[in-house]
């Protein structure tokens, strides 16, 4: 099941219904209807896996009031070793072990020698990626003592398994979502409908836009030897946009649902297109996972490097962004996009301009000359980039790459997908002009009386149905 | 929380109906799936022709120009599967049939469609088939099998300036497909030119597992005819020499060897072979495998002399 689908509007309903009129007594029931919802959501979604969720949740349930009650000595940082390693070693088995192997294989039929190898059949968990960094960051703020360790099972349950972001996130901290749920939640009209809005448009940005830019990209792509340089141009363009739709769609939809809970989940975008350099872009660009490898990766290197100043920072950024090049799957592509966006920042640290770049055109309508320049040229960046994102492989993208930068890039494009265009331009629109609110529909909404709030809402709903794309699969669900 | 859920509630309440009055329109609005049905199902036991098979059927068999009291029930994309499950649900009250056409064309043996197949929950809706189990909203809703195909379909029935389809009572359209022929202006020059586009994607390998299970399936309907005094009869219809280039000789083999071993098994299964008729130029065909209106009634004429002489 997931928040596109027919399945989802029957399930929402019940279970809000359930939360705040049958199971609303106390903060005990509604964590227990959430679990519960959560865990059939994950069923529905993905059965086969339901064991490993509810392994991780016990092993590091146990594990973090192992680490806290051995307050010093090498129980503790055995423990906290070991919680890790796990974490680590499903991570890796689910989703690396093929590719290290293949990799090594290749590496050593390189040097002469004949290995053959066949990859095993491993199927992924579906948000693995996302509930394993989850824990992981758990278990390191209860060995730094920043938190304390649950000792609520059926709360920390719900926070693993919650079923808004349990498929693609955000990677929430529990210092944010534990002590929501271990109060009782009364019903927040403002916020409920507030949510209602902010699923709406996610609804809206993953149906409207990014699943009619699917076709296009996927023609692009999947035959990109046909293709001209112009094509994949627009093809790159499309394709970032149609990950952002796509992704923040995700994230304002699940944003959407929690706020129905009363519960306050982080948002995953803030309007990262509208960045005038790298730092800016990362810091407003799935939050969530930067957030978390800023605190739990680049500081830490960071700090062990601190004697060798900036360019112990670029190490430590190169380090961080290897990983989240790897973090979005088991391919040299995402290693090559992480490596790619980590020597994007060595500019801007030798400028020293890592912390800066706030908000655009702040009181203005529009952007100054030189924040237009700077924003249209990043997202360029950006999209040629996303290139190693979208191939199958590094050879792909090499052939993209030199396609793109000859000469055919002057001809007019073979793929002219125009309304896309302009489907494109009128999101984008929104998006500036909603871009000081949380997401971009408040803006629209907030202002407004009711018949014309109304129309919008129908107006929207109207076009989700009417123009929605095929369902497709959301992006970030791969990894 | 009550204000909040009652607003919800209200405001879902347009969306909703407009869901039930599409399903409704679909449902209920004449198409050739439930015009045949219908035709079938108030018929049943005057029928003496029954035409099975894919769209190349459909479209190519008018029965009002049938001597005998004829039902086409070929549909696009029906396999073999599909036939046979509809043969035999309504074969206990076709207590009049005498002639059952089985289309064996290029592709007959081999196409299967998946269980996710658009048209598959249709046959459970309109004749209660079900050959796979159909998916929980799909028990109810014909929309949901394919929301943009019906959003088009429906902007296609409701947009004034468009290309309507009519049927007649027996399910059979009367202005025939929009070919690609003619916007080619019948240009044979164009139009073989242009055949490997269209027709590369559609001329697969043999699928060993498909011709076996399809085989199965339509030996089924031959047996029971067979045993029952019913006359077989396969159909091959007309297809254009730029479809013909792209054959796969395997796949052909493997057909024509089944006519070959079926015919010879029992010399009472006929066969109508117009694959190549010459008769049939290209203004007959729509595009490279279907016929135009005037082709279908041509072709019919032609089916529906043989048969007669044959009865003689």
């Amino acid at each position: 099941m997931t928040f596109n689908s027919i399945g989802f509007a029957i399930f929402l309903p019940i279970v809000f219904v359930l939360y705040w009129f049958v199971f609303s007594k106390s903060a005990k029931t509604q964590n227990l209807l959430l679990l519960l919802a959560s865990i059939v959501f994950y069923i529905l979604a993905d059965w086969k896996f339901i064991s490993l969720l509810a392994a991780s949740g016990f092993i590091n349930y146990y594990l973090a009031r192992q680490i806290a009650k051995n307050k010093e000595g090498a129980a503790r940082s055995l423990l906290f070793y070991l919680g890790v390693l796990l974490n680590v070693g499903v991570l890796l088995y689910f989703k690396y072990f093929n590719f290290f192997v293949d990799s090594f294989v290749a590496l050593f039929n390189y040097t002469g020698a004949k290995i053959s190898f066949t990859p095993f059949h491993i199927l992924l968990p579906l948000g693995i990626s996302f509930f394993t960094f989850q824990m992981i960051g758990y278990l390191i703020d209860v060995n730094n003592e920043e938190i304390e360790p649950s000792s609520n099972l059926a709360a920390f349950f719900t926070y693993l398994a919650y079923f808004p972001k349990i498929l693609s996130g955000p990677i929430e901290r529990v210092q944010n979502f534990l002590p929501q749920i271990e109060r009782k939640r009364t019903f927040d009209y403002a916020l409920a409908v507030d949510g209602m809005r902010q699923f709406l448009w996610g609804l809206f940005t993953k149906m409207v836009i990014a699943n009619n830019l699917n076709p296009f990209t996927s023609e692009i792509f999947d035959n990109s030897e046909s293709m001209n340089g112009s094509a994949l141009l627009l093809g790159t363009i499309y394709y970032t946009v149609q990950i952002y739709a796509d992704f923040s769609g995700y994230s304002n939809m699940a944003c959407g649902v929690s706020k129905m809970f009363n519960i306050r989940i982080t948002n995953n975008f803030a309007f990262p297109f509208f960045s005038t350099n790298i730092s800016e872009f990362w810091r407003k660009w799935h939050i969530s996972l930067t957030s978390w490898m800023m605190d739990y990766v680049f500081t830490p290197i960071n700090f062990l490097l601190r004697k060798h100043k900036k360019l112990g920072v670029m190490f430590s950024v190169l380090v961080t962004f290897l990983l989240v090049g790897l973090w979005h799957g088991a391919n040299w592509t995402f290693v090559a996009f992480g490596i790619v966006h980590g020597l994007l920042f060595i500019p801007v640290i030798i400028k020293g301009s890592m912390a800066k770049g706030t908000s655009v055109a702040q009181n203005r309508a529009l952007p100054t000359f030189n924040e237009g320049v700077k924003m249209i040229s990043l997202f360029l960046l950006i999209s040629f980039v996303n290139i190693l994102f979208r191939a199958e492989n590094i050879q792909h993208a090499w052939a993209c790459f030199t396609e793109l930068f000859s000469l055919s890039l002057f001809t007019l494009p073979i793929v002219r997908p125009w309304i896309s265009a302009i489907l494109i331009v009128f999101y984008f629109l929104i998006e500036w002009i909603g871009r000081n609110n949380e997401y971009a529909f408040a803006q629209f909404t907030n202002k407004f009386n009711k018949p014309i709030r109304y129309s919008l809402y129908y107006g929207m709903a109207l076009a989700i149905f009417w123009f929605g794309g095929e369902a497709e699969q959301f992006i970030y669900f791969q990894f | 929380m009550r204000a909040f859920t009652i607003k919800a509630f209200l405001f879902s309440i347009p969306l909703i109906a407009l869901l039930i009055s599409l399903e409704a329109y679909l449902f209920f609005h004449a198409n050739s799936f439930n015009t045949k049905a219908a035709y079938l199902k108030s018929n049943a036991a005057q029928i003496e022709c029954l035409f099975l098979g894919s769209s190349h059927t459909a479209g190519s068999i008018n029965p009002e120009l049938m001597t005998m009291h004829t039902s086409n029930m070929a549909h696009a994309k029906q396999d073999p599967q599909l036939d046979s499950a509809l043969f035999f649900h309504y074969i206990p009250k076709m207590k009049n049939l005498k002639y059952v056409f089985i289309e064996i064309n290029y592709h007959s043996l081999e196409f299967k469609n998946e269980p996710d197949a658009m048209r598959v929950p249709w046959y459970y809706r309109y004749h209660g088939i079900k050959i796979y189990e159909p998916k929980f909203l799909h028990r109810f809703s014909i929309f949901a099998t394919s929301p943009n195909f019906f959003k088009t379909y429906i902007v296609n029935k409701l947009n004034p300036y468009s290309r309507k389809s009519i049927n007649n009572k027996y399910g059979f359209s009367l202005i025939g497909i929009e070919g690609v022929f003619q916007e080619l202006n019948y240009n044979e020059a164009e139009i073989f030119k242009t055949a490997e586009k269209r027709i590369k994607n559609r001329v697969s390998d043999p699928s060993v597992k498909n011709y076996s299970f399809n085989k199965r399936k339509m030996l089924s309907i031959i047996d029971y005819c067979l045993a029952n005094n019913i006359q077989v009869v396969f159909l091959k219809t007309p297809f254009f020499t730029s479809y013909k280039k792209y054959y796969n000789s395997e796949k052909l083999a493997l057909r024509d060897e089944f006519i070959k071993t079926q015919r010879a098994k029992d010399d009472r299964i006929l066969l109508l072979d117009f694959e190549n008729d010459e008769r049939f130029t290209v203004r007959d065909f729509a595009n490279d495998d279907h016929l135009t209106f005037d082709g279908a009634q041509k072709l019919t004429l032609l089916v529906n002399e043989a048969i007669m002489n044959q009865k003689k």
